[in-house]
């Protein structure tokens, strides 16, 4: 009996990792085939919804806008773009005039962000996707998605 | 011409009705005390000797922009609207009977977005603006690029415009390269209501809709990705706009137009260039000197 019960665990187990695993080998073509489709599924929705339905890993996240907005202690956002290259690969793509699959996320109401937040030693100083960022804008509601860079 | 204020609150999506900003979700870690911001020496661009043309044109734009001293006044004026004014100023440049350069046209808007000076017969040498709106940028918008590409394919001896803004930054735009300025300006897929908004609250910015087919990402997106980069490395906050600006014209659309920045006497010309010196091909501005 016990014997069994371990066997369920481990096959729940190896379940799971396989599943939280699962590789995309085309990252462009999964956007085409698996989030294009149902992008009307998700707006309206927690960014969060789109977020743990992804099968791969967003890398990079442009907030728009950022630095251009000068003066303001806080700064309005309404959209994020969700890469999955690093900044470096993705400025390099750039200039090989290869284009980078994204996710244009657009909120349905703008996120004050305090620009202090952007600045050296402010917790969203790099545009890397992180835990901190994930946490910020996962219950935010999703008001238009896109697919760029296809 | 500046960019508009930066915030205008209209539902992004269209609705009349705009929520009242939300507070920031709170999480497990942001009830811990933000830590001070740190505060790091900047990074300056990478100084490399001029070559004879780009010293020919900060030359030619300090010989300018020096010679409107002894030839009237429009020149303070315009610095005076840059730093005390509410809506841009602008003048135009040509020869007086004395072969000296002088402004005409003097001319001030009832906009802190734009500004236009009234159209001559004369041959004219470049033209002059400021930007006064302390939000809007320290530096040239898009559609600054625009005006000198149409003003030289108009006239080519109208081959440069100078910019004071509200911060006494100066800088100067060039074309460098005419050929490029006129391949450029003639390509109908680099219209200036493809590359730049003309209306709404990022009126002058790079587009925030149209798709730059070369990336498949917004022109917008584009600067904005360049400037984070940049300001990842530690550029000065101040200066990343122009600086990602002479990516988009330089690097990304090959204007042909020089841009140069006033160091203490003398304008100077910067470009952008691939550093691969760490392994990996970074972009990074240079000055000559």
């Amino acid at each position: 009996m016990k014997i069994a019960k371990m066997l369920i665990i481990l096959f729940f187990f190896i379940l799971t990792t396989i599943r939280g695993s699962s590789q995309v080998s085309d990252t462009t073509q999964y956007l085409i085939d698996s989030i294009q489709p149902k992008a009307s599924y998700y707006v309206g929705k927690p960014f969060k919804i789109l977020l743990d339905n992804l099968k791969i890993k967003v890398v990079y996240c442009l907030t728009i806008p950022r630095w251009d907005k000068r003066l303001k202690d806080t700064i309005q956002f309404s959209e994020i773009l969700l890469e999955f290259y690093s900044s470096n690969e993705l400025t390099q793509r750039m200039g090989l005039h290869i284009k980078s699959p994204a996710i244009h996320i657009k909120f349905s109401q703008s996120i004050p962000i305090p620009k202090a937040w952007f600045m050296h030693g402010g917790r969203f100083e790099k545009d890397d996707w992180d835990l901190q960022k994930e946490r910020f804008f996962r219950n935010f509601i999703v008001g238009e998605i896109a697919i760029r860079g296809i | 011409m500046a960019k508009s204020k930066t915030y205008n609150p209209t539902n992004p999506l269209g609705n009349t009705t705009v929520p009242a900003p939300v507070k920031p979700v709170v999480d497990d870690e942001t009830t811990k005390e933000e830590l001070p911001i740190e505060k790091k020496d900047t990074l300056q661009p990478v100084k490399v000797p001029c070559n004879d043309s780009a010293i020919a044109r900060g030359k030619y734009a300090d010989s300018i922009w020096k010679e409107l001293d002894s030839t009237g006044t429009a020149k303070k004026r315009l610095q005076d609207s840059a730093k005390s004014g509410k809506f841009e100023s602008a003048f135009l440049i040509k020869k007086n009977a004395n072969n000296k350069l002088e402004a005409i046209n003097f001319t001030t808007s009832n906009s802190s977005t734009n500004v236009a000076p009234p159209p001559t017969t004369d041959t004219l040498y470049g033209g002059a603006h400021c930007h006064n709106d302390k939000e809007g940028v320290n530096s040239q918008s898009p559609s600054d690029f625009f005006r000198l590409l149409t003003m030289f394919k108009q006239q080519k001896t109208y081959k440069a415009d100078f910019l004071t803004t509200y911060d006494d930054s100066e800088w100067a735009i060039m074309i460098g390269d005419s050929l490029s300025a006129m391949s450029f300006i003639n390509n109908s897929n680099y219209a200036y209501t493809t590359l730049v908004d003309t209306a709404g609250e990022n009126i002058n910015s790079w587009s925030h809709t149209k798709i730059n087919p070369t990336t498949g990402k917004t022109f917008f997106e584009d600067f904005l990705k360049f400037g984070n980069d940049l300001y990842d490395q530690n550029y000065p906050y101040e200066l990343l706009t122009a600086y990602a600006n002479i990516y988009m014209v330089n690097k990304l659309f090959n204007t042909g137009i020089k841009v140069l920045m006033k160091v203490g006497d003398n304008f100077k010309e910067l470009n952008v260039f691939e550093d691969d010196s760490s392994g990996e091909i970074i972009l990074k501005i240079k000055i000559c000197e």
